[in-house]
This record gives C-alpha cells, sequence and structure tokens, in this order.
C-alpha cells in the first residue's frame, strides 16, 4: 500500500508538471500551460502597464542619433536623420506595439493559422493556399528585389521590425503568445509583401462571376438584365462628366469572352461582406472658409482590436508626415505633410475572373483547352497543426490561375485569376514613400506611376490650394460583360490580354465645381473609352456630391458633422413613395406616423430605421422572389438596393413585382408593398421594430482571435452602410482624418479610429479611442517637427 | 530539519524559482527539501503549499495593483466571465497545489530510507 500511495503522489506530482508546463497536451483542451500563462514574473501578470512609463535610452547598431517621443494617445513621433532610419525606427516601434497582429496577419495570409490555433481553423488555411495571396507577395518581392532604392528601404524597415523581436525575452511576449503558448518569428521582406496582398484581396480579391452565372442561367437573359442593370443612370461617377476623353479603346473590336454555362450547384462563398468602402473629398481654397484646401479621407474596412491601422508620425530633414499606416508595411498610406494632404478610396473594379474547368482525368492532372488538353501543376503543401499530425494539401494549377472550388463531381472545378499577380512594378513599394515626400500635384503623381493593384482612388490637396482626384491603379483591358460570368477555361484565348495605359486612368485636377470626391461608385462616365465592370456604390456618392455642391463654403466643423451624417440617400428615395402607397390603406398605423416624421437619419436612437429596414427587407424579398427562391440551392447574385430603390420611384408595373408563387394573379408595386407591411406590423416582427436602431444592428469590434475578453462588442452606434457615416455590423469608418492644408506647422489636423494605438490589451492604449470614435469626435494630430512640441507620456532616446 | 529551516528554504526557493529559474524548478527543489523535513507528510505539504501560494498570489497581486489595466479581469474575461479574484486563486492553486504534491511525494519517498 506504502509503495502505491509514493507511486501515484510521484506520478500526480509529474503529471501536473507536464500538463501545467505545456508537455501534455490533451486534444480539445483551449487552455494554454498555464504556470507560464499565469506566471506571476513571466506570465500574463507581467504583461500589466504603467500609466507613467520610464524614458529609455537605447543603442542600436547602424542608426545615427534619433528620438522616438510617445505622446498622451501613444502616437510615435519618429525623429530620424535619414528615410532609412525612420523606417528601421517605424519598424521597430509597429514591432513594439502590434507584433501579434503583424504575426497574426502574415500566418493567416499564408495558410499558417492552424499551426497556433490547433484545427479550428484548417478550413481557413486551405482556402487561403487557393486565394493566390501568397503567389502575389513572392511576385511582389521577386520584383522588388530588382529596384534596390526599394529594397534598401524595406530591409532597414524589416531590421527595424527584428530589432525589437531578437531583444524579446519570453516575459516580454504579447498576452496572445502566451495564451496561444508560440513564440514569434523573425520578421521578412516576404511578410511585408504579405500584409500589402492581404489587403489588395480585401480590396479587390472578389468577383461576382459564380453568382452572375448562375443567376443568368436560372433568370434567362430578359429577366437578368432587368434584375441587374449595370449603370445606375443617377449616379456620380467618381470623375465627373466634365472630364472628356481624347482617346480611344484600341483594343475595342477584339470579340468578348465567351460564358460558361450554368447554374453551379454548389455552394463556394460565404455571404459577401456588404460595407467594404470609403469616402474621400477635398474642396478648394474658393470652397473654404479658411481659405485652403480641406481634404478628408474615412475608409470603410473592418473594425479590429487592435485597428488595422495605426498612427505614426515621421520626421526626417527631408519630410515631415503624419498619418496611419498598416502595421507591417512601412511608410503612411493615409495622411499630410508641410505641402500636400492625400488619402484612398477604393476603386471597386472587377480584377478577378472564374473559369471553368473540365478535367480529362479522374485524377486531375489534365484539362480540357482548346481543341487538346492541358496539364496541370499539383503543388502540396504542408499545413502544420498545433498539437495534431500535419495535413498535406494538394494545390492545383491551371495556365490561368488556381483551382479554388472543387466540384461534389470531382470532374469539373472552378479556377481563378488575379490582377495582383499579373503584373509587379518594380518600384510599387516606393509609392508611399514617394508620396510621404512629394511637394506638390506633380510630385504626388509621379509617385502614383509606380502603384498597379489594389486600384484606388487617390485623393489630393495642397498648400498651394490645388485639388486633384486619380482612378490609379493597374486595369485591365475587357471587352463588353468580360468579366462578368464564369468563362470556361477551354479557350485559351480567353480573359485579359493588355491593360489600360497609364496615361488613360480617368482624373481629375482642379474642377470647377471645386470639390472632388470618391466613394467607391463608378470610375468615370458612359463616354469613358474602356469598359469595366465591379461592385460599385449607389447611396453615399449622392449624399456626398450633393452637399459638396450644395454647401457654398466649408471650414473643418462641417466637414466634421459630414463625415458623421446618417444620412441614407435610398431610405430618402423610397420611403415617400412607400407612404403614399401606404397611407391609402393604413393611414393611421403608428408605423406610419412613425416614418412619415422621420429625417432618414440612422441614429443609434432611431426606432424609424429599425422598421424601415425590415419593411424594405420584406419588399426586396417579394419583390425579388424569381431568383431569391434559388438561395438555398446556389450562389446567386442579390440584386443591388439601388436596384430596389429605383422600381420602387420609377417602375410602377415592372414584370418583377409579379409574384411566382401567384400565377393566378399579376402584382404590381402597390400589391407588393402593402402586403410587406402587412407582414412587418403584426406578429414578432411588430414587436422588433419597437428596437432601437444601434440595439437592433450592434457594432462589434472584434479582436483577431475572435475573444470577446479582448473585444468591444455589442456598441450602440450611430450609422448605416449606405449613410456617410457607414457603419456596419464589423465594419466601418476606420480612420476619420481632416486636413485643412494651410501648410507647415500651420496645418491643422483632425483624426481617429475605433481602437487604440497598442495592441497589449493590457495597455490604457488598447482602445482608448473607441469612445472618441463614437462619438464623432476628433484627435487633433500634432505634427511639429519640433519633438519638444509634443507632449510626452514616453521618450525613447537612441544611440544619444 | 526543523520547521522553521523548511519554511525558510520553501520560501528562498518558491522566490528562486520564481525570478530566476525555471517555475518547475520550484517543485522539484521542495520535493528534496521534504525529504530532509522532520515534520508529517501533512504538515511538509501545507508549509510548501502556503509559502508558494501567498508568493506567487502576492507577486500577481503587486503586479495588478500597480496596473492601469488589470490582468485578473481581461484573463477572467477569456476564462468565461468568471470573477477576477478566481483568476488570483487559480494562480496561487497552480503552483500551491504542485508545491504540496511535491512536498508529499519527498516526504513518501524519504520513508524508504528513514531507519524507522
Amino acid at each position: 500500500m506504502k509503495h502505491v500511495a509514493t507511486l501515484l503522489s510521484i506520478l500526480t506530482t509529474l503529471g501536473l508538471i507536464l500538463f501545467l508546463d505545456g508537455r501534455i497536451s490533451i486534444p480539445g483542451n483551449p487552455l494554454p500551460p498555464l504556470a507560464h500563462f499565469l506566471h506571476p514574473v513571466a506570465g500574463v501578470w507581467n504583461n500589466t502597464t504603467s500609466l507613467m512609463p520610464g524614458d529609455e535610452e537605447l543603442t542600436m547598431n547602424g542608426v545615427q542619433k534619433a528620438s522616438i517621443v510617445y505622446d498622451e494617445r501613444w502616437v510615435p513621433h519618429i525623429y530620424a536623420s535619414s528615410m532609412e532610419d525612420a523606417l528601421f525606427l517605424q519598424g521597430y516601434t509597429e514591432a513594439s506595439n502590434r507584433l501579434f497582429q503583424m504575426d497574426f496577419m502574415t500566418r493567416a495570409a499564408e495558410g499558417r493559422l492552424s499551426e497556433v490555433m490547433g484545427p479550428l481553423t484548417l478550413a481557413f488555411d486551405k482556402s487561403r493556399n487557393r486565394s493566390l495571396i501568397e503567389t502575389t507577395a513572392q511576385n511582389a518581392v521577386i520584383a522588388w528585389s530588382k529596384h534596390p532604392e526599394s529594397m534598401k528601404l524595406l530591409q532597414r524597415y524589416v531590421d527595424g521590425v527584428n530589432a525589437y523581436i531578437s531583444q524579446l525575452k519570453p516575459a516580454d511576449y504579447p498576452v496572445e503568445y502566451k495564451l496561444l503558448d508560440f513564440k514569434p518569428e523573425l520578421w521578412t521582406v516576404k511578410k511585408s509583401a504579405l500584409v500589402y496582398s492581404s489587403m489588395a484581396d480585401v480590396l479587390c480579391g472578389r468577383s461576382d462571376d459564380l453568382e452572375s452565372t448562375n443567376s443568368l442561367a436560372v433568370l434567362g437573359r430578359k429577366l437578368f438584365d432587368e434584375f441587374y442593370p449595370e449603370q445606375n443612370d443617377g449616379g456620380y461617377p467618381v470623375i465627373p462628366y466634365e472630364r472628356k476623353y481624347d482617346f480611344k479603346n484600341e483594343h475595342a473590336s477584339e470579340a468578348p469572352d465567351s460564358i460558361s454555362q450554368g447554374p453551379f450547384y454548389q455552394y463556394y462563398y460565404e455571404n459577401r461582406t456588404k460595407g467594404i468602402g470609403s469616402n474621400n473629398w477635398a474642396v478648394s481654397p474658393s470652397k473654404s472658409l479658411t481659405g485652403n484646401a480641406i481634404l478628408c479621407n474615412d475608409p470603410h474596412l473592418s473594425l479590429t482590436l487592435p485597428s488595422i491601422w495605426i498612427e505614426e508620425h515621421i520626421v526626417t530633414p527631408e519630410v515631415n508626415a503624419y498619418g496611419v499606416s498598416f502595421p507591417g508595411f512601412p511608410g503612411i498610406m493615409i495622411g499630410f505633410n508641410d505641402y500636400i494632404a492625400w488619402g484612398e478610396t477604393n476603386v471597386s473594379q472587377d480584377v478577378e475572373d472564374l473559369f471553368h474547368v473540365v478535367w480529362t482525368g479522374n485524377d486531375k492532372t489534365t484539362y480540357k483547352s482548346g481543341t487538346g488538353v492541358k496539364e496541370a501543376k499539383k503543388v502540396v503543401k504542408t499545413i502544420k497543426i498545433k498539437n495534431m499530425p500535419d495535413v498535406l494539401d494538394t494545390i492545383i494549377y491551371i495556365d490561368k490561375g488556381v483551382v479554388r472550388f472543387e466540384s461534389n463531381d470531382g470532374k469539373t472545378d472552378l479556377a481563378v485569376r488575379w490582377l495582383p499577380v499579373d503584373v509587379k512594378n518594380e518600384a510599387e513599394f516606393m509609392t508611399f514613400i514617394d508620396v510621404m515626400k512629394s511637394h506638390n500635384k506633380a510630385e504626388f503623381k509621379k509617385a502614383l506611376r509606380h502603384f498597379n493593384t489594389p486600384a484606388q482612388n487617390f485623393i489630393f490637396a495642397s498648400e498651394s490650394g490645388e485639388i486633384a482626384l486619380f482612378v490609379n491603379g493597374l486595369f485591365p483591358i475587357r471587352q463588353n460583360e468580360d468579366g462578368r460570368f464564369v468563362e470556361p477555361a477551354s479557350n485559351p484565348e480567353g480573359d485579359w490580354q493588355h491593360y489600360i495605359p497609364r496615361d488613360q486612368n480617368p482624373y481629375i485636377e482642379n474642377p470647377i465645381s471645386g470639390y472632388v470626391t470618391s466613394s467607391n461608385q463608378r470610375s468615370a462616365g458612359k463616354d469613358y473609352p474602356y469598359y469595366y465592370t465591379g461592385k460599385f456604390e449607389h447611396a453615399r456618392n449622392m449624399s456626398i456630391n450633393q452637399k459638396l455642391r450644395d454647401t457654398a463654403k466649408w471650414d473643418v466643423a462641417k466637414m466634421k458633422k459630414m463625415q458623421a451624417d446618417n444620412f441614407n440617400y435610398f431610405a430618402s428615395k423610397s420611403l415617400p413613395v412607400l407612404l403614399d402607397i401606404l397611407k391609402t390603406k393604413h393611414a393611421q398605423h403608428p408605423l406610419i406616423k412613425q416614418w412619415s416624421s422621420w429625417d432618414y437619419n440612422y441614429t443609434a436612437s432611431s426606432m424609424a430605421a429599425t422598421s424601415y429596414e425590415a419593411l424594405f427587407k420584406k419588399i426586396y424579398e417579394l419583390t425579388f422572389d424569381e431568383i431569391l427562391m434559388h438561395q438555398d440551392t446556389m450562389d446567386i447574385l442579390y440584386p443591388e438596393d439601388w436596384r430596389m430603390v429605383d422600381l420602387i420611384s420609377r417602375d410602377t408595373n415592372s414584370m418583377i413585382f409579379d409574384l411566382i408563387s401567384t400565377p393566378e394573379k399579376k402584382e404590381d408595386r402597390r400589391a407588393i408593398v402593402l402586403s410587406a407591411f402587412d407582414k412587418i406590423s403584426t406578429g414578432e416582427q411588430a414587436a422588433k421594430n419597437n428596437i432601437p436602431w444601434g440595439s437592433h444592428k450592434p457594432l462589434n469590434i472584434n479582436h483577431y482571435t475572435r475573444l470577446p475578453a479582448l473585444s468591444v462588442r455589442g456598441l450602440s452606434v450611430d450609422g448605416t452602410t449606405d449613410a456617410i457615416n457607414a457603419v456596419g455590423e464589423s465594419y466601418g469608418p476606420s480612420w476619420r482624418m481632416i486636413i485643412d492644408m494651410a501648410g507647415g506647422e500651420k496645418t491643422k489636423a483632425y483624426g481617429v479610429y475605433p481602437g487604440g494605438q497598442s495592441g497589449n490589451p493590457l495597455s490604457p492604449y488598447y482602445k482608448n479611442m473607441v469612445a472618441t470614435w463614437s462619438d464623432h469626435k476628433y484627435n487633433e494630430l500634432n505634427h511639429s517637427s519640433n519633438p519638444e512640441k509634443i507632449t510626452k507620456t514616453k521618450t525613447i532616446k537612441i544611440n544619444q | 530539519m526543523s520547521d522553521k529551516i523548511y519554511s525558510l528554504l520553501a520560501t528562498v526557493i518558491t522566490l528562486c524559482g520564481t525570478f530566476f529559474l525555471p517555475w518547475w524548478s520550484i517543485p522539484t527543489l521542495i520535493f528534496v527539501a521534504a525529504m530532509f523535513y522532520k515534520g508529517s507528510k501533512l504538515k511538509a505539504a501545507g508549509i510548501a503549499t502556503g509559502i508558494a501560494t501567498m508568493i506567487w498570489v502576492s507577486i500577481a497581486g503587486i503586479k495588478d495593483g500597480l496596473a492601469s489595466e488589470k490582468a485578473a479581469s481581461l484573463v477572467a474575461g477569456i476564462f468565461g466571465n468568471i470573477a477576477p479574484s478566481l483568476i488570483f486563486t487559480l494562480t496561487g492553486l497552480i503552483i500551491g497545489t504542485v508545491t504540496g504534491m511535491a512536498a508529499t511525494s519527498g516526504k513518501l519517498v524519504a520513508g524508504y530510507f528513514s531507519k524507522d
């Protein structure tokens, strides 16, 4: 008995030690090694921070005398003697504040999340292996390496990140590393390229080819054109109609690509996120109360903790630039310097095409091409999974791209071609570095010539009062409807062969209207000689253009108000018509009274917004029943809201209003509207109408791991995707910026994003700006080139 | 080894094992120390558990007390919205349980070498 007790005691002790040390893993156990995680000196307790951090003096090889001053919001102001040193210190500060985010983003891009997250993310990793993000990054590194200036600067940034990582002790690892029990890897140029290509994936890594093909197949051409007109006649293009084009499309006579026969009875896509987009606008001194050009930008992207942006100020003898950057990629993407201000919105043109591959054998080694067959290339990638055996993932490539979606029958698949893979500009990396250095429009334009993808609407304002907008990037030359549908991979001549010459991209400089603006709508008017397709915005651009046109003079206060504007243009167009119909039968109904006094603003407290959304959704469901009836069997193209508004307000007797389920009668707009009202004003839905908009559609700002404790969830905020303040359920204005471009120290700059500068959930700077953002307040951006004028929280002196 | 010496040794071992050595050195060294302790198994385990728990909880408490954002609250949230005080308890339990078990094992092994 004594032996048994001793043996049991020793084995229990050893077992406990091994378990708490993480040497014994229990499948499905989500806990980190607890003795490490809760270690009072090296564990999570060591990640707590003080409100009064001490100053530091550091010695760094290869860097001249420099300093990093953290201000009262933990914005690093980097004072260096050269751009090389500044980028080194940018890398250092980004790593010291956002290391886990940088690491996680690049692992996600490479399909390596399962290494640290376990089998939960295996499907995600497999999808990433078929995304072309890594191929794009690899191609970018090859191209950039041919440009010595790019590589020199990139390498300095990489060295800065690694200078931070190399001195890190396990006790100092960010909380998430301790929680997930892994170590940071050294940074590389490829990782920076992955950050870049990940953003390209977010902004242009999606097309509607499959959904369009399915919808065309089930609706037929006539109804398809009724449901999905390509042009909205009422919209303002990014580049206004006053811009005339004195060139021709030299390839206009080429034949359009053929279309694959759908439908494809299988689900491939998750629901598409609505709301990724952005606004920017600038007014010239003629429309400004201050006499300066004023530039505004608010990119609507995923709202995450930490934010996808980090605020930074870089000062060298040749540059004094302030703005936001993507952690992991050097330079400032949206910002200003002493002479100019700049920003971007996404162009939204479709640069991803799908191909239907017909295999000629069961092993998917050959596929139909022309009159013969071609060989596919197979690449086997090993996916490492935490606490599990590795998984081998076979990825198949055809001549046009990667096989992304495999069908259940194994005989045909869908492959993808993506423009960012195609052509890399060797100096593309230099775009934002050269923009930061620009003194005027000519230098700014020159910098933009390097930039290929993801195509952006670059907005510009200068201290001299110039404003401009450039639809900038690499665009394929397409014939009518090319890129709209799935194409047969068997056509060797199919898909784009040429690119629009750079100087034929649409742009406008100093327009007579006194303003420029973009919000992801169509790039140019119908007279632009090149066909393009994509997913374009139709409501915000109307609100913005009308406000800019109708307001004689602007100042910063008015710009702030405009960025916070919750007016839904679609609601303002459709609801008066709907009310005219509804009042004929339900004049005294409380909902009618509620809507009659509504100003179409989606404030958090608005009940009318909630009930109107329910009505609109129901009318949409009844109207587009012909296509929605297929949504349970295949990926369909959902008609856009602007088409619904168009039908409500203009096309009373459209055949689309007729319900499929009642062949014996013919419904019109009135019948559909009254039926929709009956459905939402009774029963369960009636109770749901009495919820304020902010509670009905709360905002979630999730941490990358989706852990609620590290996220901010259930925020009741103003806004909707079709308002200028385009807040969705987990996305929205990710950085609001307003620059009154007086020049030099006189420039007044304001900005805010929903998050905080630090990626450490135990830092007071982790989410300190969320409330500022949700209250529509701004921080004044201190861009002084004199470090003594910065309110200091902490100073790091380097080699002093 | 008397109660006093054993307690002092347990304190030194826990402090060294916390600040300078891998955490598992604490139960390992306590195991050895307990072999030379004259008291009962229960007392050996009790003293080791008490001292190790107190030291870990105290350090965690001081760090969290001085912090602007509380680690206990964050971890409590991560572990499913439990009370933050339970995170201190868990921190103490981790080291206390293993150290107590190591002391018990040490005493049991010492029994084989005892002349009694």
